[in-house]
């Protein structure tokens, strides 16, 4: 019996491609079984960290895949720093980040700097399978998190918004640089200006964002994502 | 001021909705009175002199003014249970109901067919969001922190000096105006907007007013 080639025979979609990035061996591997064993999606990689993370996507063929990205990813390229640099050298990938029983502040976060979605570990396989579903076609992803949050979210967000307004993008520059733990007199000579001039922009700073001290600045400024606070190499 | 119990007050521009909401909460536990309030301007008034258990206001025909009264209502919600109706399927009215602490946000014509027992639920502590509507919210969101996101990076780059220029725009001055208001050079005017055009990634000061008022740098009035 003859078969014609268009003849009922369903082209074959192509399994949406996920990128697993998480610190946790065990988190990894399970929910690696878990997408795997689904028929529309497979596991691409699994790296541990950011910078394996991005070599990983360089060598990725195809036009979009959905990363999925651990909040529990901590370090100087942490989680926000991750998802920002993805949203910025791979930008038609979707990013969705994977927390625990996060709250609005942190969903809020991974939402400013760029991730086109936030799936909570907590969730039923079915609907965390939907999630990345979701990210893949383009859409936001909220799973998880109680219907209230919406609102708490979108609220940090604006706040979040509203403190980068208030610092200049040089007095972010001496605050990034001041949350490495350096001196009045390192960051001058890191950044090439007087000490003096230092001071007076930490001054600034901490009038703006109203604090007394500077490690009070780092901890407000930090807490809304204007810098990201890690511990050097 | 506790709230009334035994009040109701509803609004819907359209007679026949009116009618509907009206009889509905007169049917819930302990209202004896109804207050319908047809004209939207009086909403906040009205609930706010009459402190009644709950508020059911249908949006429709919903536009920008919804989102005002959405923001107001927030500051009555602590003491009145809000509900909200509309047949607009639209995530910024959405996400500011949601963002405002109502009690309920609904979806016509469908949650008039079982308003009561909604609404009962909801006076009992429920919050009821019709899943379209929290869907649409959702959405909203993604491009609520995009726009964040756009608009911070854009300020950082723009000096401010190019804000003022940039500001007075929105108000509608002239190039002449704004100089004048600046006191510095019609030239130096149209540098500062050159190199804004460039920083917005636009061409004219037309799209530099949009673009800019979209992710939130500018307010227009």
């Amino acid at each position: 019996m003859s078969r014609s080639a268009t003849a009922g025979v369903a082209p074959v979609r192509r399994r949406l491609g996920v990128v697993l990035v998480d610190p946790l061996p065990v988190v990894r591997a399970g929910l690696a079984l878990l997408i795997d064993g689904s028929d529309d999606l497979e596991v691409l990689s699994e790296p541990s960290d950011a910078d394996t993370a991005l070599a990983s996507l360089g060598r990725v063929r195809r036009t979009r895949v959905v990363v999925l990205v651990g909040l529990a990813l901590s370090g100087t390229r942490d989680a926000p720093w991750l998802i920002r640099t993805i949203r910025e050298r791979f930008p038609a990938h979707a990013v969705l980040a994977l927390g625990a029983d996060a709250d609005a502040t942190t969903i809020s976060h991974a939402l400013f700097v760029g991730a086109d979605g936030f799936v909570d570990k907590n969730v039923a396989p079915p609907a965390f399978l939907d999630a990345i579903r979701q990210a893949g076609d383009h859409k936001t992803v909220l799973v998880g998190p109680p219907m209230e949050t919406v609102g708490d979210i979108a609220t940090e967000i604006e706040r979040r918004r509203e403190m980068g307004l208030r610092l200049t993008e040089r007095e972010r520059e001496v605050l990034t640089v001041a949350a490495e733990g350096l001196t009045a007199r390192q960051i001058a000579g890191r950044l090439g200006v007087r000490e003096r001039t230092i001071t007076t922009h930490l001054g600034r700073i901490y009038g703006k964002l109203g604090v007394g001290t500077r490690l009070a600045a780092i901890r407000v400024a930090a807490r809304s994502g204007l810098v990201t606070v890690g511990t050097p190499e | 001021m506790a709230s009334d119990r035994t009040t109701a007050v509803v609004s819907s521009r359209f007679a026949v909705i009116e009618g509907v909401l009206r009889l509905t909460t007169a049917s819930l536990p302990g209202i004896e009175h109804v207050h319908p309030v047809r004209d939207r301007e009086r909403v906040i008034d009205e609930v706010e002199e009459r402190h009644p258990q709950i508020a059911v206001l249908d949006l429709d025909p919903s536009g920008p003014d919804s989102i005002v009264l959405i923001r107001k209502l927030s500051g009555l919600v602590d003491d009145v249970v809000v509900v909200l109706l509309t047949d607009r399927v639209d995530g910024a009215i959405a996400l500011e109901a949601m963002r405002s602490g109502v009690r309920g946000l609904l979806l016509k014509p469908e949650a008039l067919r079982d308003l009561a027992p909604t609404l009962r639920r909801v006076i009992a502590g429920e919050r009821v969001i019709d899943p379209a509507l929290e869907g649409s919210a959702v959405a909203m969101l993604g491009r609520f922190a995009r726009q964040a996101r756009e608009g911070s990076q854009i300020e950082a780059t723009i000096s401010p000096r190019e804000m003022d220029i940039l500001r007075l725009m929105g108000d509608g001055l002239t190039m002449r105006q704004i100089a004048r208001r600046l006191d510095i050079s019609a030239r130096t005017v149209e540098t500062h907007a050159t190199k804004l055009y460039r920083k917005l990634e636009v061409r004219t000061r037309v799209q530099a007013v949009a673009k800019a008022a979209s992710i939130g740098l500018i307010e227009l009035t």
